[in-house]
């Protein structure tokens, strides 16, 4: 991947202090702004997976906060301009020394390129393959009933277990059972498992 | 992690390892021994001590290899080792586990079938343990007889097939932890979720240990004796 940075800060010394320190120390595109508007103007261009360092002033104005909220690629480090210094790692302050900066960067971006194992909200379509995995459907069942390729079904099924922790196809159904993604009204759930 | 040496005493062991508790009483080692050492106590019950360490080891340590001892000793120690493993699954870990799975259930305050659910799962899982059990006892361990004593055996099933045999059953109980580490409400009373966990760990950790000498101790001795009879 390749690693993006964005700095939004009013003062010009700033932006290209702390675009100096990036270049030598760690391999990322960056890029300048002065304002949010500027960089709003432009972010339909810049990829959706990026980090961005940004002014505290700016970084809890509405429509900033607005912006990032759904952004889900986007990771933020805020900018404070005073004579304080912190341990956070979500925190840069002007006078952080180079190290501190970059390690920050570092961990910002470990943070994002970390896969999303263990987040466990599945997609509505694999829930949709999860439902008919647990009522007892083989994948060219599966397949055919959701007009997708077997491939694809196996493919929602890995995702499934990965995102769950559950391997077996009885976990899965126990799984489905307690979420209430079928109903067990008219079934006797043994016969399932 | 150290190696244990029949100098060593029972206390030795426990206190390194205290799930070794149920392994050495397999062997019929009890408690009370002042300070015999484990050689001693292996002579006095009448036990093969490199068999003995061997398994204490392998059980002990995920890479302890015993190569030295295999020759000493006969697969039938193992395979009379192992039936007493399934009896303490059978008779003292499902049990248990049933028992407090039931506890769980009664101490639930919710009107949701939930953990209902869950033991359904359970004796799910248990079934097919015990079939997996009963197809060791029925078919594996005979085979393992008639190799050693040199008899023709029916080469449909043969320890290659064994070799791969293991594993959804595995599967299985790590779900079980998962759904309720994870998913199940916690309207039940924790202390009894917390002792059911804790004994479902250590009979999976038990199962897994159990594989181990399966696949480190039995397996390679009956490779060697096939090797030595198609010579």
């Amino acid at each position: 991947m390749n690693k993006k940075v964005y700095i939004l800060h009013r003062s010009a010394v700033v932006q290209n202090g702390l675009a100096e320190i990036l270049h030598h120390n760690i391999n990322c595109e960056v890029k300048l702004f002065e304002s949010f508007p500027d960089f709003e103007i432009v972010s339909e261009t810049l990829g959706d997976k990026y980090l961005v360092l940004v002014e505290d002033n700016q970084l809890n104005s509405s429509s900033f906060k607005s912006f990032i909220r759904n952004r889900n690629g986007v990771s933020v480090i805020k900018i404070i301009n005073s004579f304080t210094q912190s341990t956070g790692n979500d925190t840069i302050y002007l006078y952080d020394n180079a190290g501190e900066i970059v390690n920050k960067v570092n961990v910002a971006f470990e943070q994002m390129t970390k896969p999303e194992k263990g987040e466990d909200t599945l997609s509505t379509r694999e829930i949709d393959v999860l439902k008919l995995v647990a009522l007892g459907y083989a994948n060219k069942e599966i397949a055919d009933k959701l007009h997708i390729s077997t491939h694809t079904v196996i493919s929602h099924r890995k995702n499934i277990t990965e995102k769950l922790g559950i391997k077996s196809v009885s976990g899965l159904t126990v799984y489905a059972v307690i979420n209430n993604f079928i109903d067990t009204s008219n079934i006797n759930i043994s016969d399932l498992l | 992690m150290d190696i244990f040496v029949k100098e060593h005493k029972v206390f030795d062991l426990i206190n390194n390892n205290y799930h070794l508790l149920p392994v050495i009483n397999r062997f019929g080692v009890n408690l009370g021994n002042k300070d015999k050492t484990l050689n001693e106590i292996c002579k006095i019950n009448d036990i093969n001590i490199d068999f003995f360490l061997a398994i204490v080891n392998t059980y002990n340590n995920k890479d302890y290899f015993p190569e030295k001892e295999l020759k000493s000793f006969s697969p039938l120690m193992i395979v009379k080792y192992l039936k007493k493993t399934h009896t303490y699954y059978t008779n003292y870990m499902l049990p248990k586990l049933e028992k407090l799975l039931h506890k769980l259930i009664e101490s639930d305050s919710s009107d949701s079938n939930q953990l209902i659910v869950i033991e359904q799962f359970y004796f799910k899982y248990k079934s097919e343990l015990l079939l997996h059990i009963k197809e060791e006892e029925e078919k594996v361990f005979p085979l393992v007889e008639k190799m050693v004593n040199n008899k023709t055996y029916d080469a449909g099933f043969n320890i290659h097939s064994y070799e791969k045999e293991h594993s959804d059953v595995d599967s299985k109980i790590n779900d079980l932890k998962n759904l309720i580490i994870k998913y199940i409400e916690p309207t039940y009373d924790e202390n009894i979720c917390y002792e059911f966990l804790v004994t479902l760990f250590r009979f999976e950790k038990d199962i897994n240990d159990h594989a181990r000498i399966e696949d480190n101790i039995l397996i390679p001795q009956l490779l060697e004796i096939e090797r030595a009879q198609n010579e």
